[in-house]
């Protein structure tokens, strides 16, 4: 009873209960949307560095991450290759040689790391080649020897990239409903070759003129650029006798990974073509890469590792990458931090409107008491309404974020246009998937009812001190 | 069969400096099935002597006996469940809750004491047929005129069975029409139920309706007449 004459109450000034209800409802769908927002954003770097960039776990020299000096090879690495299969949890492994090195092509140059590997265990453990860009070559698909697959940024560097303005492209803006000011205007530069990509953007601002230039530049360059596949890239480095060593390769696939900077630096051979001008044998590599069957265990897979080979250093990605594991582990306890500065200010609000209704309902509740309504039922009666009143907002802003982190989850947010390059550069895609697990919902759920309590005690316990014949004698 | 006897009873409200001494000895004792009227001019101490008669406030000094228990010495819950059993209000005003409608009010007190459905749904109708508001039953109260409202507090009065209803000023903010069906329903019910009515006026008319005439000036009876 007392529990639906106070639902009925939250009701008697809807547009103030509303106005309650809105600010609540906006507070919440505001910290879910943005956490939902860091966290797809750390989900899908925590993804890239797990399936593109450093894997589960991996096995050095102890000393070779010391400087990356590549004299410090994986000793026996062959026997520890051999006995990986029979540990259990250990899904995939992948070796590879790692030097470092210097990447020309005609008079560009620029330092890269070669990664070489063994193409079929590295598409275990790695998603690189999923990675190659649409109509940019393929991932060692030709027998062909003395094949390299470089990152797009560093295909960019190298000015293996061509602009060009093709009928395809433009039928396929018309599709996506871009202006058609903008799509006839780009029929006079069909067929003209731009090698660089900052005159291209200049031949566009002289087409278009500034505005429509700056705003559709990343989209027209995107699918303007195509990469000069089967040119010849020199690598020198030296080998493992600190001889001057070096061969051309010819590019076969071009990668593009969220991490620029991974895409800038790091270029993949075969490790059998390798062999040849490097000195290394077939027995010595620096780096074992390993996926777990489950990262439940990961810790205890990594101990069995390290026992049985404690003379070789063997880390989870974690210690490789500290500073991602810890944004991702601290991402729940920094949204309920958060959660509680927007509760706090929202119960304000809150004690404001259940004061209001108190005082107003001076003779009323004076009028309950006299006839027989006991102190704890007035109460729970303005402790109900309350909670009502921010269950009401809480489960509008909690069904408005569900909807909106589902729609954008599906869709992703696009921020190539405000900060794609900059973000990508740091590691981070461009493309944003909004993700949330229902844990935080009930979290949140839980942390509004808590903040109708303690902000319902205030008024509440006003209306108990009222006294019934004061009460209704009062002239409020 | 004597329902409340009032000895020597005082209440005086110390607002700092001033003291008021609002009601200053009264003695007084009430039978059942009377139908009582309270008179006396504003301020002469009316709405605090039915306050503490219904337990509502607690006198300075002297004793009130509902039917043998010592109302003037109980406190807190104990003295709200006593009202609520014992006593039924009527007020100038705000008696209702704005968010049920005329049945649910009646079946409020009843919910209160924890009547069952059945019970409680028969006797809402009975009552409300019985002050006339038979058709009126889902309307809330907004909906209500007035005087309407005031018939809804008496059914609602009635619902606890108490011992006796306090009405103070009942009609003050009524004109003289609704003035005058809600004093023929309370007749009615007190001579047809012996249900025993205490209120407080100052209104002529309401008066004249009376069996029992109380005066009051300045916290003190100056005249007790009983009519036949
Ligand atoms: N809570 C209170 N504090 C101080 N004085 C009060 C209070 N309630 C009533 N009084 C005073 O007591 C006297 C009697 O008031 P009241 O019982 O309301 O008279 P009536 O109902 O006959 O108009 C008045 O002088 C009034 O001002
Ligand atoms: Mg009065």
């Amino acid at each position: 009873m007392i529990w639906s004459i106070a639902w009925k109450n939250v009701w008697r000034k809807k547009t103030r209960s509303i106005v309650v209800i809105i600010s609540i409802a906006l507070g919440i769908w505001g910290t879910i949307f943005t956490y939902a927002f860091m966290i797809g954003w750390v989900n899908q770097r925590v993804y890239a560095v797990l399936n593109s960039e450093v894997s589960h776990m991996q096995i050095h020299h102890p000393k070779y991450k010391e400087n990356n000096d590549m004299q410090y090879t994986i000793p026996n690495g062959n026997k520890i290759i051999n006995d990986l299969g029979s540990i259990s949890g250990v899904k995939t492994y992948s070796k590879r040689v790692e030097i470092g090195a210097m990447a020309n092509v005609s008079s560009k140059s620029t330092g890269v790391i070669i990664n070489g590997i063994d193409v079929e265990n590295e598409k275990q453990v790695t998603e690189i080649y999923k990675n190659i860009i649409d109509s940019a070559g393929t991932y060692f698909d030709s027998k062909k020897s003395n094949l390299i697959i470089i990152g797009d940024k560093l295909a960019k560097e190298l000015k293996l990239t061509r602009y060009t303005i093709t009928p395809e492209l433009i039928s396929s803006l018309r599709n996506k409903k871009l202006p058609e000011s903008l799509t006839t205007k780009l029929d006079s530069l069909i067929g003209i070759n731009y090698r660089v990509e900052a005159k291209f953007e200049t031949a566009l601002q002289e087409t278009l003129g500034e505005e429509l230039a700056t705003q559709y530049f990343y989209l027209i360059k995107n699918k303007a650029i195509s990469y000069k596949i089967r040119s010849k890239i020199i690598l020198t480095f030296q080998n493992a006798n600190g001889e001057l060593s070096g061969a051309a390769f010819r590019l076969a696939g071009v990668f593009k990974t969220s991490n620029s900077m991974f895409d800038g630096m790091n270029v993949f051979v075969r490790n059998s073509d390798l062999q040849a001008i490097s000195g290394f044998s077939d027995q010595q590599f620096h780096e074992i890469a390993i996926m777990v069957t489950n990262t439940d265990s990961l810790n205890l897979i990594q101990q069995e590792i390290q026992a049985k080979y404690p003379e070789l250093q063997v880390e989870t990605w974690r210690e490789i990458q500290p500073e991602m594991a810890l944004s991702s582990d601290y991402m729940n306890i920094s949204y309920y931090f958060f959660l509680v500065i927007i509760l706090f200010a929202l119960s304000f609000g809150i004690i404001n409107t259940m004061l209001m209704v108190v005082l107003e309902r001076i003779k009323e509740i004076g009028m309950l008491m006299a006839i027989g309504m006991n102190k704890m039922k007035v109460f729970l009666m303005i402790m109900f309404e309350t909670v009502y009143l921010a269950m009401v907002g809480g489960f509008v802003g909690m069904i408005f974020s569900a909807l909106t982190v589902w729609r954008t989850g599906q869709s992703g947010i696009d921020l190539t246009a405000f900060v794609g390059e900059g973000m990508e550069a740091m590691g981070y895609s461009a493309y944003v998937f909004p993700e949330i697990s229902i844990d935080y919902y009930f979290g949140t759920g839980i942390m509004i009812i808590l903040t109708a309590l303690i902000a319902a005690i205030y008024p509440a316990r006003k209306a108990l001190k009222l006294n019934p014949a004061d009460a209704i004698r009062s002239d409020a | 069969m004597k329902v409340i006897e009032v000895k020597n009873l005082h209440k005086t409200y110390d607002e700092g400096e001033v003291k008021v001494e609002a009601v200053r000895g009264i003695d007084l004792t009430f039978e059942q099935g009377e139908f009582a009227a309270i008179v006396g001019p504003s301020g002469s101490g009316k709405t605090t002597f039915l306050n503490m008669l219904g337990g509502l406030d607690t006198p300075t000094k002297g004793e009130i006996d509902i039917d043998g228990v010592k109302v003037h010495n109980m406190k807190g819950s104990a003295l709200i469940d006593f009202r609520m059993k014992n006593i039924g209000f009527v007020f100038q005003a705000y008696n209702l809750i704005p968010v049920l409608s005329a049945k649910e009010n009646v079946e409020f007190i009843m919910r209160l004491q924890k009547m069952t459905k059945i019970e409680r749904d028969t006797r809402a109708e009975e009552l409300l047929k019985a002050v006339g508001l038979g058709d009126r039953m889902n309307s809330r109260p907004s909906k209500l005129s007035g005087g309407q409202q005031q018939r809804v507090a008496v059914a609602r009065a009635l619902a606890s069975k108490p011992k006796f209803i306090l009405a103070d000023e009942p009609t003050a903010n009524l004109d003289s029409k609704s003035t005058e069906t809600l004093l023929d329903i309370m007749e009615k019910l007190n001579k047809e139920e012996n249900i025993t009515f205490i209120f407080s006026t100052h209104d002529a008319r309401v008066v004249k309706k009376a069996r029992r005439i109380i005066t009051v000036e300045d916290g003190k009876i100056i005249s007790d007449e009983r009519k036949s």
